[in-house]
């Protein structure tokens, strides 16, 4: 694994990842939220924020350079939505116990797909391989 | 953690509502499983058992990513978090 190219990855899909959250879940979904303000805190716990989304990045990036060593926008970012499919399923189950419209639901859902997609597209990008990747060939 | 959970009460919904929202929940529980055979079956297939329980590893560390911002935002306690 190249950990230069990782570690500049990472903190690019963080600073996405953060970004995005701020602007979709924090300001354009803030009205939604607030329609069912009682579920949420007054203010987000910021240390505990930070920490679950360098988890989200870091993992997302470790998972780009496992799942594709070659790197690559279009792959890594088909990978992103993949994972976001995994978000979209534990919304669903959020949905049917916790008292949240649809409203939030699907704009989470949304959130996730495109958030997930582009900070795949954004490690697949910087997570590159200058070299061509050899694969192993069948009955070798 | 059924106890845990009563302690916020208020974060969930009444037991009759989510029986009958139940279906969300086994399209949920499909729709993790199937995005995540999917990501299975299209990069790690070839390296077997391993392969896949390593993928269930990073998959879960990165819910509880999530877990961790739910938590931010929503006044559950810490030992729901645990």
């Amino acid at each position: 694994m190249d950990w230069k190219k990782f570690s500049i990855a990472f903190f690019a899909a963080f600073g996405f990842i953060f970004v995005f959250g701020f602007i979709w879940y924090g300001t354009l979904m803030s009205g939604a939220h607030q329609e069912v303000s009682t579920l949420f805190r007054p203010k987000p716990d910021f240390p505990w924020l930070i920490s679950g989304h360098v988890v989200m990045a870091f993992f997302l990036t470790f998972l780009c350079a496992k799942f594709v060593p070659a790197g690559g926008a279009r792959i890594c970012a088909l990978l992103g939505l993949l994972v976001a499919l995994v978000y979209v399923g534990a919304h669903l189950i959020t949905f049917a116990v916790q008292p949240i419209t649809n409203k939030i639901l699907w704009g989470w859902n949304v959130g996730a797909l495109i958030q997930f997609a582009v900070a795949g597209a954004i490690i697949g990008t910087i997570y590159k391989s200058s070299s061509p990747v050899t694969r192993p060939t069948p009955n070798s | 953690m059924k106890d845990v959970s009563a302690e916020v009460q208020s974060l969930f919904r009444p037991r009759e509502e989510i029986m009958s929202l139940f279906h969300w929940i086994i399209i949920g529980q499909a729709g993790l499983a199937l995005a995540f055979v999917m990501i299975y079956a299209s990069g790690f297939a070839t390296g077997g058992i391993a392969a896949g329980v390593r993928l269930g590893i990073m998959l879960e560390i990165l819910a509880v990513g999530a877990r961790c911002a739910i938590y931010a935002t929503q006044p559950f306690r810490q030992n729901f978090l645990s």
